[in-house]
């Protein structure tokens, strides 16, 4: 038997006082003896010296790199934050996206809600959301000036700031599901995903170029302008892109 | 050579095998032994554990060989392992005369070793770290990080594995006989 079996025998014995199971004397003996089966090896102390140095630059590297991502990544979210600045409490979480105003040269930075919802439908068949920016009254009154000019606007039914607003015209046809967002208005599809870019202030309002008629901004799919591009010849204001939705509550 | 480094040398030089020891009983493989502790080594090197306080480096290097360990097991259950020969059915109680002491016996007759790899690892970490490195409860807990009652359960549950896998009932009865 060997010295350490003799050691856990010891242990075992009830006398001893232990309490330890015959199965726990045995584990310990096993242990032990394997563990000492084990051959001594010349610690590789500088190779793992040399290995850690490695692995802590690497590290440190990452790190920095890690440190400049975050710092980037608070830079944009408060760029975004001064142009989505909205009276919404609910703080939806948001996903930045980039696009390329028609109008303006530099990337613009629109915090969509993941979450949003459009609202119930309204009987045109074009709509979005109201820019959390706007001002309903304001919005109101250029549309009110549209439609003193023969077009086909919805007004909205509450002139409250961030409530649904109306901004109907026929016959520009959104697909359903489609919606707008952001300053300058950003449309995304239904998957929230970036589709064009009108300039800042309602379509309609600011004129053919404005709203993008030619000017590279990316058109919805599908989407017949052919009429508008006529509109926008002539120098008559494009028909207003439209919309009215109580704003959703974000979810 | 910096002071921290100076103690990491130091405590690679004095504890590596004692280190390897321990690993090798979690793994049950030398090599992968060596492996896990240069792993948990360099890695506690890197995070500069114990620039502030050495006396913990050592702490976190076992807890560090503990998590890989586990983490490993994780990565690659499932996966088929070559073997040279077919595993043979673990021993039962009974072909040892009775004259061999308890533990002895116990560790002769049946393939205690064996039977200790078809646990767990988180079962085996509590054993090893119970009855080989002789840490209480709370000391376990803190490197395996969980609670001590999960460091009970995972001692017990291994131990009742263990009897019924080798078949301590029969043990007792002999050792009770013996004793008498």
């Amino acid at each position: 038997m060997s010295g350490q079996n003799e050691q856990a025998l010891f242990d075992t014995d009830p006398s001893s006082g232990t309490g330890e199971t015959a199965i726990e004397q045995a584990v310990r003996a096993t242990l032990e003896q394997h563990a000492t089966a084990v051959p001594p090896q010349d610690p590789p102390a500088a190779r793992l010296l040399s290995s850690g140095r490695a692995r802590r630059r690497r590290r440190d590297a990452l790190t920095l790199a890690g440190a400049i991502v975050v710092v980037a990544a608070g830079v944009v979210g408060v760029h975004a934050a001064g142009f989505g600045t909205s009276g919404r409490t609910t703080p939806a979480a948001p996903s930045v996206v980039s696009t390329t105003g028609a109008s303006r040269p530099a990337v613009y930075h629109a915090t969509v809600p993941k979450n949003w919802k459009p609202g119930t439908k309204l009987p045109l068949n074009t709509y979005s959301s109201v820019p959390s920016w706007v001002q309903a009254q304001d919005a109101a009154a250029d549309l009110a000036s549209d439609k003193s000019e023969g077009h086909h606007v919805n007004l909205g039914v509450s002139p409250e700031p961030t409530m649904c607003l109306t901004l109907g015209s026929n016959p520009i046809a959104w697909p359903e599901g489609y919606y707008a967002e952001g300053s300058p208005l950003v449309v995304f599809d239904p998957k929230g995903r970036p589709v064009y870019v009108v300039d800042q202030g309602f379509t309609g309002v600011d004129g053919p170029a404005k709203l993008g008629f030619g000017d590279g901004v990316r058109l919805l799919p599908g989407l017949d302008m052919s009429h508008c591009a006529a509109q926008a010849g002539s120098g008559l204001k494009p028909y207003t892109l439209a919309m009215i939705f109580a704003d959703t509550p974000r979810q | 050579m910096g002071d921290h480094d100076a103690f990491f040398v130091g405590l690679v030089e004095s504890r590596y095998d004692a280190l390897v020891r321990s690993a090798y009983l979690l793994t049950g493989n030398v090599e992968q032994a060596r492996d896990l502790v240069q792993a948990a080594l360099t890695k506690v090197y890197a995070k500069r554990v114990g620039v502030r306080d050495p006396g913990a480096m050592e702490h976190y290097v076992r807890r560090s060989i503990v998590n890989l360990h586990i983490s490993s097991w994780r990565r690659h259950r499932g996966r088929e392992a070559s073997v040279a020969e077919p595993p043979e059915p673990l021993a039962r109680t009974g072909e040892v005369p009775e004259s061999v002491p308890v533990a002895d016996r116990v560790a002769a007759q049946v393939d205690l070793w064996r039977a200790l790899h078809t646990l767990t690892p988180r079962q085996r970490t509590a054993i090893v770290l119970r009855y080989f490195e002789d840490l209480s409860v709370a000391e376990v807990a803190r490197l395996m990080d969980c609670g001590e009652q999960s460091v009970k359960t995972h001692t017990a549950r291994a131990l009742a594995h263990l009897r019924a896998l080798l078949g301590e009932h029969e043990i007792d009865r002999k050792k009770e006989a013996e004793v008498a």
